[in-house]
């Protein structure tokens, strides 16, 4: 048998990984609507550089940030500050209660890519870093406002959480 | 007990809908977008060879793979940052002085422009979107001078001050749409409430058959220019 086809490989890999594009984007924008347009246009990306990419996932989760980063500067100037800004919160619990997408969804959109790349894709400081294209240094802090954030908002309910990465780095 | 923070996101996004599959929408996306690229080359290498110019890259052996792409990668950037360099120098407001300089394009920042005006600098740069995704603007929602005009390179969108913000920068964008991607093109004061490109000079800018070709270019070497120019 030969090789799968472009097409047919990016089928097989777009099968795999839909879902899980589509949670990160969702993790990020706190929107569905947004995140299909985000998942979409990566996966066109993703398909355009199929031939030079070695690991496909990892280009698509760098090209799904860079593009969130895009669209959010374009709606607001929110990128050029680190503070948290007040916004509504969308996700609600039936009972009103805050939830962690809802405290998630009101940070700026750098800490909720770290937060995403952190503790959802269990990166390491250095390969959130890399993907952020920023120093360690900007992700440690940014990680750290973050969990602030949470768990001012959450509460004692954030210290049931555990925010440890699978790789066992506690923050 | 502890809960991981990953598994109360996971719990959470349970409820999440699931997204119906993207697959077949894409590849016929795609394969336009290949279709499209493949024709923007071929008639960019005609008009290359017509004008009698070489490809930078061309005639490089190189003793390996590696050497060859990163040689053609710069090539390709060196070119691109050119015929930007000329486009935004020949559109500059009366008064500026002749020129720009190019700033940026290495470590993951992309590639700007900086011109220097009677009020100040002015930071330029064009970035093309490859997955034509972005929702352009319109007019009637966005700044108070907009102007929609059909551009060689498709139709385009020119908003002026678009943060309304006063403490921010004046900052003017091109929005274009045209040839299976989107570009934009960002024009941002560096001075506190200069504003130093008119309606007319904007728009001026986006007509630019030069620019055309630029945009032409990056699409047909999205790879190359990938964070730099392309996106």
């Amino acid at each position: 048998m030969g090789r799968p086809s472009r097409e047919d490989a990016f089928t097989a890999w777009v099968g795999d990984t839909q879902h899980q594009l589509y949670r990160k984007a969702y993790l990020l924008t706190g929107e569905r609507e947004s995140a299909r347009d985000l998942v979409q246009q990566v996966l066109l990306s993703t398909y355009l550089a199929w031939r030079r990419v070695d690991h496909p996932t990892a280009y698509a989760t760098t090209s799904l940030v860079r593009a969130f980063f895009k669209v959010a500067a374009h709606r607001r100037r929110e990128l050029l500050s680190d503070d948290v800004i007040d916004v509504a919160a969308p996700h609600r619990a039936p009972d009103d209660t805050l939830t962690l997408l809802g405290a998630l969804a009101e940070l700026p959109p750098r800490m909720r890519a770290t937060v995403m790349l952190r503790f959802w894709d269990d990166l390491s400081v250095r390969d959130t870093a890399g993907v952020l294209g920023c120093s360690e240094g900007t992700v440690k802090s940014t990680t750290s406002k973050a969990l602030a954030h949470l768990r001012d908002r959450l509460g004692e309910e954030f210290t049931g959480l555990d925010a440890t990465t699978a790789t066992g780095a506690t923050r | 007990m502890t809960t991981d923070l990953r598994d109360r996101l996971a719990t959470e996004l349970d409820h999440l809908e699931p997204l119906d599959d993207l697959t077949h929408h894409v590849l016929s996306r795609g394969r336009a977008t290949v279709r499209r690229r493949r024709a923007a080359a071929g008639a960019l290498v005609a008009a290359v060879v017509v004008a009698g110019t070489a490809w930078a890259s061309a005639g490089h052996g190189g003793s390996g793979t590696v050497d060859a792409a990163d040689q053609r990668q710069a090539s390709v950037r060196a070119e691109w940052s050119e015929r930007m360099a000329q486009v935004f120098a020949d559109h500059l407001p009366e008064g500026f002085a002749p020129g720009v300089t190019a700033t940026g394009g290495d470590d993951r920042q992309a590639l700007e422009f900086v011109a220097s005006g009677p009020q100040g600098e002015v930071r330029l740069n064009a970035t093309v979107y490859l997955a034509e995704g972005l929702p352009v603007p319109a007019c009637a929602a966005t700044t108070p001078r907009c102007q929609v005009l059909t551009t060689p390179s498709g139709p385009a969108t020119v908003l002026t001050k678009v943060y309304q913000d006063d403490r921010l920068s004046h900052a003017s964008q091109i929005w274009i749409q045209g040839d299976g991607v989107q570009t934009i093109v960002n024009v941002v004061e560096s001075g506190p409430r200069a504003d130093q490109f008119s309606m007319s000079d904007l728009t001026g800018l986006a007509s630019d058959v030069a620019l055309r070709d630029a945009i032409l270019f990056a699409s047909a070497h999205d790879g190359e220019l990938l964070g730099y120019a392309t996106t």
